[in-house]
Formats: C-alpha cells, structure tokens, sequence
C-alpha cells in the first residue's frame, strides 16, 4: 500500500466514520431527554411546528446538540493544537490559563452589570474575549526575550496565572449576592442550558475563522512536532506559528466559554484518545479530534440529562428533570479515562 | 581561503548568543562546492557556523550568500528549496513511522496540498533506498536504532531536493559500514547531483577520504580551510587538538590516514 493511499485512505476513513457517528447523534438527539420522546415520533414532529414535540425536539434538543457539537470540536481542536505547539499532553486552555482568563472576564461582566452589546457581542463576550487575551499576552511576556517559546515555562505559567483567575474568581463570587452566587456557581461548571440560538450563531463567524485557521495549519505543525530547528530549516516560522496557532486556539476557547462556561477535560482527552486511533498526522488528528470533540460533548451533554432521570427512577422519587452541569459530566467522564491514557502510556 | 567559484560565501561572520561576548567569528571564507568537512574539538563552532550556514542562527555581523544570495534575506519558503539542515539530535516524536518523517522532507514544494503527491512518493522511496533504510520505512521510529533514526532523518534531508545539505554529525551513532555507507552516498549527491554537502564530523578519516575540502575550527575561527592533505597535517591538528597525532600514508597520497597518539593526563578523585 503506498503511502499516498495510506494517507488520504486513513484521512477519508477517520473522517468518514467520525462524520457518521456525530450525524448519527444529532439525528438521535430530538429523542433523547428527561420527557419521553421517541427517535423516530420527534421526527414526525418536523414540520408540526405547534406540536409540544416539535418544540421539544426541535426547538430545545436539536439546537442544544448542534451548540455541544460546536462547543466539542471547538475545545478539542484547540487542546490538540495545543498540545504540539507545547509538546505537552497536558497543554489545554484549561492548563495555559486561557480558559482561567476567559471565565474571569466573562465573570466580572456578569457581577458588575457588563452588559451592553457592542458590534454585536455583549458585555461578557468580550471581557471574556479581554480576559483570555490578557492571559495569552502574559504567558507571552514571560517567554520574551528568548528565541523560542519553551512549552514547559508556558505551561508552569500558565498554570499560575490559572490558579490566579480562579483566586479571582472566587472573590467576585464571595462578593456577589445569593442569586448571583447562584447563577455564577452554576455557570462556573460550564452549561448549555439557557444559551440562545442567537448568541451560539453570533459566535459562528470568529469560531469559523479559527477553525480554518487552526485546520490550514496542519501540515505545518507537523513540521514542528519535528522541532523548531528542522520545521524552520523547512520553511516555517516557528514564532509566527506559535503566536498564530496560540491566538487563534485561544479566540476560539474564548467565544466557546462566554457563552458555555469552562467545560474541562474535552481539550485534554479527546485530543490523546484520538491521536491513538489515527496517529500523529496532523492532518488527520485535527479534524479528526474536532469532530469526536463534538461527539464526545453530545454524549457528555445525553448524559448530563439522562442520569438525574435514571436516578430518579431507581429511587422512585420525582427530584425533577435538572441536568448536571456538562462540567461536571465531562470531568466525571473525562478523569478516569485520562487516568487510563496514563496508565496505558507508562505501561 | 577564498575561491571565486565558490556556492557559500562566509564574509566577517561574527556570532554570540544574546547578552554574551561573541562565541564565534571573525569567519571570512568561501566554500567551494562539493563535499566539505568541518572539524574541530567541542566547542569550537561546527555546530553553530553550519546553522548560521542554513539560516538558522542570524550572524551578529557580516553576511552569508549562497550563489550570492544573502540566507538571513532569503524567503524563508525559498531558502528551504535551496538549503536542507539536519541536527544532531532532532525531538521527532518517537511514535512517528519513519517513512511519513521523510515524506516531511517534501514541505517547502508542496505546502498547501493535503496530500503528498505521487512524485513526493517517488522522491521520498529514493531517498530511503539512497541511505538504505527500506526496510525499516513502515516501522515508528521507536523501534529503530539510533543509527537507523540517523538514516530516515537523512534521507528525509534528500527527499527536500535542495542544492546545499548541512549536516551536523550524520554519522555519529552508525557502525562503520554505514559510515562509509553514507560518506559514499555524500560524495554521489556530490558528484551525480551537483548537491553541495558541508558536513560536521569528529571522524577525521572519513572527512580525509572523502571530502573535497576540510575546514578546521579552533575557538570559533577557521584554522586552516583546504584540501584534506593540507589540512590533515600532524602539526595543524595538534594546534587545533591539543594532542599529538601521526600521518599514515595511504593509497592516495592527497588523502592521508591521521591518528593522535598524543596522552591526555587523566583526573581521577
């Protein structure tokens, strides 16, 4: 088999069957909820707009799979940039303190009253947008002076400058009020709930943008996972790459948790499950680990919905329809198989 | 030191790393194309000068032309088309199969397509069966020898196709037979493909077998720059060396066999 074949045949195949798994999750997704609704009764319900059903199904179900679609393959595209432009695992926008910086900005609009819309955005998107651009200067700033940027003093500051925004964090939750707290509490563990149509469409156009940034960037980072030295001796900028590569992650990462919360975990186990499946080719991993990520965050977002159902059942109580917060779900999900990624790695 | 003919020119190259005196320099040389040694002890500049050579470094004064093109100006896209560089040691991710490392090599000709085409193949196939590595291709770089990683990554330096190949120590982890194996296939490129070839060595032999010319650095200065005989001098090398060694005659005379049999006094505590 020669290698043009290989690699354009394993690109169609990863592709291909990642496309047919979400296609077959949104096309699932109108039937799956607290309120029992058959698969195929929701789509009966397409064009019976007056129908509870169509509402249910199309107007809270389909939209909220397509915005946890977009908000996975966002998060995962990021992290697996991410983790070869710092040729660390462990480098996420939760890790480099982006996602730390974005919800802190977002946070501070929500309790001091941010919210004017400019150009479209409201206030919390862009103090969102502010707080992960301050966060990427800084780590920035601290490399300064060298010819390149090392991954490890990115990460240790990163991961500072982190754990400063959720010291942040928590001191404007200790100064907000009961529903505040609430509201911020809830929002802190990263949500789909409540987010309109118009604010995900909004996002679209710069999430676009730094998808097509982010994907035409592949064959290049595959020059650089061979080291600055080979990928500059090649053609490529190893500066301009990383700063084009880290800005727009973390645009993308910035308009993902404005409107969703930090939602941890699908940047850091997608990215390294998906790298096993099809190898480090950049041109297969980064559509590739996009498209689980979104998988991954519907099935993330079935559950968060379904389990309190399901529990509710085995007790015999009604504990109402809540869904667990996605954050929590994805950590729930996401934690033991990060550990097993470690384990099989040190094996 | 200078020939008019010569592809790379090295004019008042003076080199140091931020905040530091100069590491490197005065360099005022022309390269001759060919197959070109360079040699010297630790520390004495290989390393540094053949980067600044493949644009790598930039020069803290004075210039470097290729064809009298100045590297540092060059395009960084054009200059991969006409200089290829491979390290020492490179941080190419273990689980990588060598043969998609050499298909990397095709970069700087074809960065906007997906997909390799299938001249990228054909050229990539060669470059394997010029550095013998075959039949180790489909293999991830994991499980191959440091000396078989040394053949991948050498023939991914043939597959960029450019008229100049630096390399720092392409044979430092091979046994002799690929030594020679690759110092053979240098001096092809050399001959058949018209690629000029400046390659840092410790093995003074092989520079004296088959180079065209040898530059000997000593505290980032060239000491001497010419043909193997003239550099290969008992008396020049001990100036560079700090030991002693003997010339050997060998069955072409233009090309001495050297030895040091000089003693270093040994610390022990």
């Amino acid at each position: 088999m020669s290698a043009k074949s290989s690699t354009s045949s394993r690109f169609a195949l990863h592709i291909a069957l990642g496309l047919v798994v979400v296609a077959t999750l949104i096309a699932v997704s109108p039937g799956i909820g607290s309120q029992k609704i058959g698969v195929v009764d929701a789509w009966r319900h397409l064009f019976d707009t007056e129908s509870r059903i169509h509402i249910i199904a199309f107007q809270l179900r389909l939209p909220r799979a397509i915005k946890a679609l977009v908000a996975g393959f966002t998060l995962a595209l990021a992290g697996a940039v991410y983790q070869t432009l710092f040729r660390n695992v462990l480098a996420t926008p939760y890790t480099l303190g982006i996602a730390g910086g974005g919800s802190l900005g977002a946070l501070i609009a929500i309790k001091f009253g941010f919210v004017a819309t400019v150009l479209g955005y409201s206030g919390d998107v862009w103090c969102s947008f502010l707080g992960a651009g301050i966060v990427v200067c800084l780590v920035f700033l601290m490399a300064r002076g060298r010819r390149h940027i090392s991954g490890n003093t990115l990460i240790l500051g990163g991961v500072t400058i982190g754990l400063f925004c959720s010291a942040m964090m928590m001191f404007v939750t200790y100064l907000a009020d009961v529903r505040e707290t609430f509201f911020i509490v809830r929002w802190m563990m990263g949500s789909l709930e409540e987010i309109g149509n118009e604010r995900v469409m909004g996002m679209l156009p710069p999430l676009a943008v730094s998808w097509v940034v982010l994907l035409l960037h592949a064959r290049a980072l595959n020059q650089y996972e061979m080291g600055t030295e080979i990928a500059t001796s090649r053609g490529i900028n190893a500066g301009l790459l990383q700063v084009i590569c880290v800005g727009f992650a973390s645009l993308a990462t910035a308009c993902i948790v404005s409107i969703c919360g930090p939602i941890g975990f699908v940047g850091l186990i997608v990215p390294q499950a998906v790298r096993l499946m099809t190898g480090r080719d950049h041109r297969i991993l980064l559509p590739a680990a996009a498209i689980w990520g979104g998988a991954f965050l519907i099935l993330s977002d079935w559950l968060s919905r379904l389990l309190p159902v399901w529990y509710a059942s085995l007790v015999s109580r009604d504990i109402g329809a809540f869904p667990l917060p996605i954050g929590v779900m994805t950590a729930v999900i996401g934690a033991p198989i990060f550990i097993a990624l470690l384990w099989r790695a040190h094996r | 030191m200078t020939n008019d003919d010569g592809l790379l020119q090295v004019s008042g190259v003076h080199f140091g790393y931020p905040g530091r005196p100069d590491f490197l320099g005065p360099v005022q040389l022309t390269l001759a194309a060919g197959l070109v040694a360079v040699v010297g002890p630790n520390g004495a500049g290989k390393s540094t000068l053949l980067r600044l050579m493949a644009g790598l470094l930039v020069p803290r004064s004075g210039s470097i032309a290729v064809r009298g093109q100045r590297v540092h100006r060059m395009n960084s896209r054009n200059r991969a088309k006409k200089i290829a560089f491979m390290p020492q040691h490179t941080q190419a991710p273990p689980d990588l199969v060598a043969r998609e490392v050499v298909l990397l090599g095709r970069y700087p000709h074809r960065s906007y397509a997906l997909f390799d085409t299938s001249e990228d193949l054909r050229i990539a196939e060669k470059a394997l069966l010029t550095t013998r590595a075959s039949q180790f291709a489909d293999r991830t770089l994991d499980t191959l020898s440091s000396g078989e990683q040394q053949r991948i990554h050498l023939a991914a330096a043939i597959a960029q196709k450019t008229e100049l190949l630096i390399l720092d120590e392409p044979t430092s982890a091979l046994d002799p037979y690929h030594q020679l194996s690759i110092f053979g296939v240098l001096r092809a490129l050399c001959s058949h493909r018209g690629v000029t070839v400046v390659v840092a060595t410790h093995d003074l032999n092989l520079a004296g077998q088959f180079a065209d010319a040898i530059l000997l650095l000593r505290d980032g200065k060239p000491l001497s720059y010419g043909a193997p005989k003239e550099v290969l001098q008992p008396e020049t090398l001990e100036a560079a060396y700090g030991v002693r060694f003997h010339e050997f005659p060998s069955e072409d005379v233009s090309r001495p066999w050297v030895l040091p049999t000089g003693q270093v006094d040994a610390v022990v505590s």
